[in-house]
């Protein structure tokens, strides 16, 4: 991280929350590198020397096991992470994220902002597909057309609406026009997730049809697919072309596991190297085994957090309440207790290496009592009570954190009935409002762009439930602002407001947690993002 | 008995088209797919243009009309998670599926039969009260529970067998046994009273008088006249297995139905639901004729029709 105030300008002052959070998620994360780099801080071995050893040696094969299986491997029709995880490693987008988090080549070898409308890739050349079908313009334009499609149903549509169409210049040069500034543009070229642009070969789509392009991916990346078993495991190996050289390790097999104690107990067997999704409360018990430990990064997939109604008639519609709320909440012992320290408080609901994340912002101080007295101006002196809908299972310690914040608010006199709800019906009542002047929802962190306040906070947004005009204004036109300064100065300005109208309460993320067999020479990236093309296997 | 079975598959008909109908009313009712399916930045004019791709703004009437003539023909749509055709997913599962539960059930009825004869025999003695007490711990111990230890005991620190995973026999042992055992108990509970009710009969005491062995008593008058509730019970067991195993498969992640039954109704993936919810139907009112024309074999008296 460039910690050049001059330079960077993510660094507008370097406060000491900055510099702590910086330096966590430094020491937290463990960035993807070419050589292997040791298990994070979280993990220190217990009796003073390393657990494994940490040699890779070349070729081999891993085991994954995931917590959920893909249903579809097109990526332009997926709508979930772990297919996006495993067809990240078959098929690549325009462009990257380095260990910075900065935007690096990868398909493309340049971009840049032509006008305010245009922006120009030039491609790399001399990259074939699994297939052998060449990569140039003409597919990026295919691509393109094919997310854009209303009758295609991708669902990555929504994300780039705002391209209206893609011209080619020459074999290795597009143009994507747009109707209005877009610059999220380049990080939606990023291999983030669903709304992603990922390139897909267009003579095998067509002439395979989507249905066997659901089921057998295509692409550029490192490793081709050989076959799915469903419900059982899923391969995929080296591809000896890659553009980028070849993958160390030979073989990766998925495997399914939805059940978390038996996921665990797949890794203490040996029966599986590498798991995801490790519950907090396990991390001791697998740390402990000495058959397996665990990886972490301070930046789990999703910031999740609670947003307040202020389009129904309630309490919550008075600033005043929404700050005492706020001041009412033990974020410290939440994160402490409940996430066991694995995971953070955050001020607002952004990633920490989000772009155009406002570095000045300070979360509201745990104060009962000044949460009283707030109240009390407020007219609320004898409190008032609520039902809080809350989702099970879908976030992080979702359930045990709205109970959390119920009794911490039972405390000022506020009564809340939290009533937790089935994802789909959950869902249903914050497109609907009636979730409760208080709900939990949750955004992903892959875009590492601030763009995803608008999806948040913005009173059109389908999920958004707060509506405030200068606000709005402001996400608005940070949206579709070409020059960079200025939309800097938009989210800045924005999140300030947010916070300072308390938009929302107890927004935190929870670190991303896997457990590491002895054979797995492998880290996971910033964003729970799963990328094997650094995985060996240890000799 | 033709005619009997005859008319019993035209009932058959008619149950898996009212089952149709019910299952495809209450998915509509259950939620909205269109939603849920796209992602949480997609806007209001992008889920109604979904769902209406999805054909879901028709009325009902006309929904089901298309879903029915479709199906008689084998096509179920395609699921809309997996984009593929629906009935070959379900089917692709059925292997798994009846693997588990044929040899779940046929450890427990392995077991019970004989647990619950000897406590009849028994009764009221030890060995009578330890069997019912094995039996009541097997009703209670939930099945989540026991999933999980043996796992522990047998995967992690034994290393004896594996903790998941769907292939060779070593994967089915954990499993079928976790699922074998709340059947066992029943099956051995109603064994054992039904041998009681049929043991308090006078041909049972006139064929002791005769003098034949208790081994033949048992075996050749009492079971086969006990049968008819127990083959009655196995049936249901088996039905329930097939589409309910859930926990059992989700714990050990063995690819079969149940498991792809609950993922599906969460998703909303009205043409997968509807498949599997109809092929579980269509073996279950299968496995109810045959339970039936066993009886006439079990039983003489039993005129069929």
């Amino acid at each position: 991280m460039d910690t050049n105030k001059a330079t960077n300008p993510r660094l507008k002052s370097l406060t000491r929350r900055r510099f702590l959070t910086g330096t966590g998620v430094a020491v937290g994360t463990v960035l993807l590198a070419p050589h292997a780099q040791g298990r994070s801080a979280a993990s220190a071995p217990k009796s003073g020397h390393s657990l494994f050893t940490q040699e890779a040696q070349a070729g081999g094969e891993l085991t994954f096991a995931l917590a959920a299986e893909p249903t579809n491997l097109d990526s332009h029709m997926a709508g979930e992470v772990p297919a996006h995880n495993v067809i990240r490693n078959v098929c690549e987008s325009l462009l990257v994220r380095d260990d910075q988090l900065q935007l690096a080549p990868n398909l493309a070898e340049a971009w840049s902002a032509v006008d305010e409308l245009t922006y120009e890739f030039r491609l790399r050349q001399g990259v074939t597909f699994h297939n052998g079908e060449p990569f140039n313009a003409d597919v990026v334009k295919w691509n393109y057309d094919r997310i854009l499609n209303p009758d295609q149903n991708s669902r990555g549509r929504a994300s780039i609406s705002l391209v209206t169409q893609v011209e080619v210049i020459d074999d290795y040069t597009v143009h994507i026009k747009t109707s209005a500034p877009f610059p999220v543009l380049f990080a939606r070229n990023t291999y983030a997730g669903t709304g992603s642009v990922v390139m897909l070969p267009p003579r095998y789509v067509q002439e395979q049809g989507d249905e066997l392009a659901a089921q057998n991916p295509v692409g550029t990346g490192p490793f081709t697919f050989v076959e799915w078993q469903r419900g059982d495991r899923l391969t995929i190996e080296a591809n000896a072309d890659y553009w980028g050289g070849r993958p160390n390790i030979d073989q990766v097999t998925f495997r399914f596991i939805p059940e978390t104690a038996t996921r665990i107990a797949a890794l203490l067997s040996g029966e599986v190297d590498v798991i995801e999704s490790v519950p907090p409360d396990q991390v001791e018990r697998i740390e402990s085994s000495g058959q397996a430990t665990v990886a972490e990064t301070s930046t789990g997939m999703i910031v999740s957090y609670y947003q307040f109604n202020t389009v129904t008639d309630s309490p919550i519609k008075d600033v005043k309440v929404r700050q005492a709320i706020n001041h009412a909440i033990d974020m410290e012992s939440i994160v402490e207790a409940i996430l066991g320290g694995h995971g953070q408080q955050r001020p607002i609901p952004l990633d920490p290496n989000d772009f155009g994340l406002n570095p000045d912002l300070q979360p509201y101080a745990y104060d009962p009592e000044k949460a009283t007295a707030l109240l009390t101006e407020a007219g609320y002196a004898d409190g008032f009570s609520f039902t809080m809908h809350t989702s099970n299972g879908r976030y992080m310690q979702d359930k045990a954190v709205s109970e959390t914040i119920a009794a911490d608010l039972a405390e000022i006199g506020i009564t809340v009935d939290v009533q937790p709800q089935e994802w789909g019906v959950y869902l249903d009542m914050l497109a609907q409002k009636t979730a409760g002047p208080m709900a939990i929802i949750g955004w992903g962190s892959g875009l590492f762009d601030a763009d995803v306040l608008v999806d948040e906070f913005q009173s059109e947004a389908t999920y958004a439930s707060f509506a405030d005009p200068n606000i709005d204004e402001l996400l608005l036109q940070a949206r579709t602002e070409g020059d960079e300064a200025k939309r800097i100065e938009y989210f800045h300005e924005a999140q300030r407001l947010l916070v300072e109208q308390a938009a929302f309460a107890a927004a935190y993320q929870a670190n991303a947690i896997f457990g590491i067999g002895p054979r797995a020479n492998w880290q996971p990236s910033i964003g729970e993002l799963i990328f094997l093309k650094n995985a060996a296997v240890n000799a | 008995m033709t005619r009997y079975i005859a008319r019993r598959l035209l009932q058959a008909g008619l149950v898996l088209i009212g089952v149709s109908l019910l299952v495809f009313l209450v998915l509509r009712l259950s939620g909205d797919p269109a939603a849920l399916m796209l992602p949480q930045d997609a806007r209001p004019e992008d889920i109604a243009r979904f769902r209406e791709s999805l054909g879901l703004n028709d009325p009902i009437p006309v929904q089901y009309a298309r879903f029915a003539g479709d199906a008689i023909s084998g096509d179920f749509g395609n699921s809309l998670r997996f984009g593929t055709p629906a009935l070959p997913i379900v089917v692709e599962r059925l292997p798994a599926t009846f693997q588990l539960a044929v040899v779940a059930l046929a450890i427990s009825v392995a077991t019970a039969i004989p647990l619950g004869v000897i406590a009849a025999i028994k009764r009221n003695s030890l060995i009578d009260r330890l069997i019912i007490g094995l039996m009541l711990i097997g009703q209670a111990i939930p099945v989540f529970w026991l999933g999980i230890l043996l796992i522990l005991i047998f995967a992690v620190n034994l290393r004896l067998l594996p903790a998941f995973g769907y292939g060779n026999w070593q994967n089915l042992v954990l499993p079928a046994l976790t699922l074998a055992l709340y059947s066992m108990a029943r099956i051995a509970r109603l064994t054992r009273s039904s041998m009681i009710d049929v043991l308090q009969n006078d041909y049972v005491r006139t064929a002791r008088a005769k003098g034949l062995t208790e081994t033949t008593v048992v075996a050749r008058h009492t079971l086969r006249n006990a049968a008819l509730p127990i083959v009655t019970l196995i049936a249901l067991e088996f039905g329930v297995l097939l589409g309910g195993a859930v926990i059992t498969e989700t714990i050990f992640a063995w690819p079969g139905v149940g498991r792809l039954a609950v993922q599906s109704i969460l998703a909303r993936d009205f043409p997968l639901v509807q498949a599997i919810v109809l092929v579980i139907a269509f073996f279950l009112v299968l496995i109810n004729l045959l339970t039936d024309l066993c009886y006439v074999v079990l039983d003489p008296r039993i005129r069929l029709g």
